[in-house]
């Protein structure tokens, strides 16, 4: 029996450090590879509590595997957007400028039921209010409703993240590449010395520069 | 960056504890297999006290043996905890072929933990 809770005190102490490890990244809302480790983090963890035949330091090097193996993915996911892509994919659009884009349902195997549902737990109980409206890499729905006249506003899109051009959002903004080019220019500024950008409709461009990064 | 470097010595501790791990089954198994072995043969040529003598020596080790206890599973060491004593009680019961058979028995449990350790197609799946 002692020893059973001497490896349940242990056990704690790294889970515990596991996740304050791991970072706030997992005590929000999860993307897929962050639930994955925390269902087999919670699995492996009682393991050696629930038999007291399973060798502690089996269970102990598993979830030290499990900690790396996040960390880097994780570091790896900063560092390189395609890894990012392939590991959480990417918000989807299902609703531009108040109307629903089937295609893209169709993609994400969203029901219209699930559209209406994930709608309604926004408290938007009209689809009509709707202006855009996007599926997260974590499945949740963000939503930007019209305005007060219910007509229908801009959304800023991100067009540049840490250096890099997000191409996939040009057409929702009514950017195109020469466009970027020339506002880049205006400013003597290239995509690597970028931060965030976005870009609206009303030709609204916002810049975030990197630290270090001179304008 | 020190979060990634940190995530690299946990990784490579883990694989370390593993080769470690594998290396020490590894050894104390061949060591108690060659024990096991000369004292079945010891058995087979009748000399009884001599093969007691080697499984006495082969118990000893057992105990002080820290590997099995760390890495390995305790229901298979307990098996093996219990095994020696049992041979000795049927070796000085006089049933020597009974003994040897048990002997058999212990070594194939100790390839056993060997082949278990290794990385193979048939372990992984």
């Amino acid at each position: 029996m002692l020893p059973i809770l001497i490896r349940g005190i242990i056990i704690y102490i790294i889970v515990i450090a596991s996740v304050r490890l791991m970072g706030k990244r997992q005590i929000g809302e999860l993307q897929p590879a962050e639930l994955v480790i925390t269902i087999l983090l919670s699995d492996i963890a009682s393991m050696p509590l629930q038999n007291s035949n399973t060798p502690l330091l089996q269970s102990v090097c598993a979830i030290f595997l499990l900690i790396a193996l996040e960390i880097i993915t994780s570091c790896l996911s900063l560092r390189f957007r395609p890894f990012r892509t392939l590991l959480q994919g990417h918000s989807v659009m299902i609703i531009k400028e108040g109307h629903l884009i089937q295609e893209n349902l169709k993609e994400i195997r969203y029901s219209v039921d699930d559209v209406v549902e994930a709608l309604r737990l926004k408290d938007v109980f009209d689809i009509e209010s709707v202006n855009f409206a996007y599926v997260e890499t974590n499945g949740s729905l963000s939503v930007l409703l019209k305005d007060e006249e219910n007509e229908p506003g801009e959304l800023p899109c991100l067009v540049i993240s840490d250096g890099e051009i997000i191409e996939r959002e040009f057409d929702v903004c009514g950017l195109s590449a020469e466009k970027l080019l020339k506002i880049l220019n205006e400013n003597r500024l290239s995509p690597s010395d970028i931060l965030l950008m976005t870009y609206s409709k009303a030709q609204k461009a916002n810049i975030v520069l990197k630290k270090g990064a001179n304008k | 960056m020190k979060r990634f470097l940190f995530a690299l010595l946990l990784l490579f501790f883990c694989f370390a504890t593993a080769f470690f791990g594998f290396y020490q089954l590894e050894k104390s198994s061949l060591e108690f297999i060659q024990k096991l072995s000369s004292a079945a043969e010891l058995i087979k040529s009748g000399n009884i006290s001599k093969a007691e003598d080697e499984l006495k020596k082969v118990e000893k080790l057992q105990n002080e043996n820290l590997s099995f206890n760390v890495f390995l599973d305790h229901t298979t060491l307990d098996a093996l905890d219990s095994s020696l004593p049992s041979i000795l009680e049927i070796l000085s019961s006089g049933d020597s072929e009974k003994a040897f058979e048990e002997i058999q028995k212990s070594i194939a449990v100790l390839n056993d933990i060997i082949e278990e350790q290794r990385i193979s197609i048939g372990n992984i799946l």
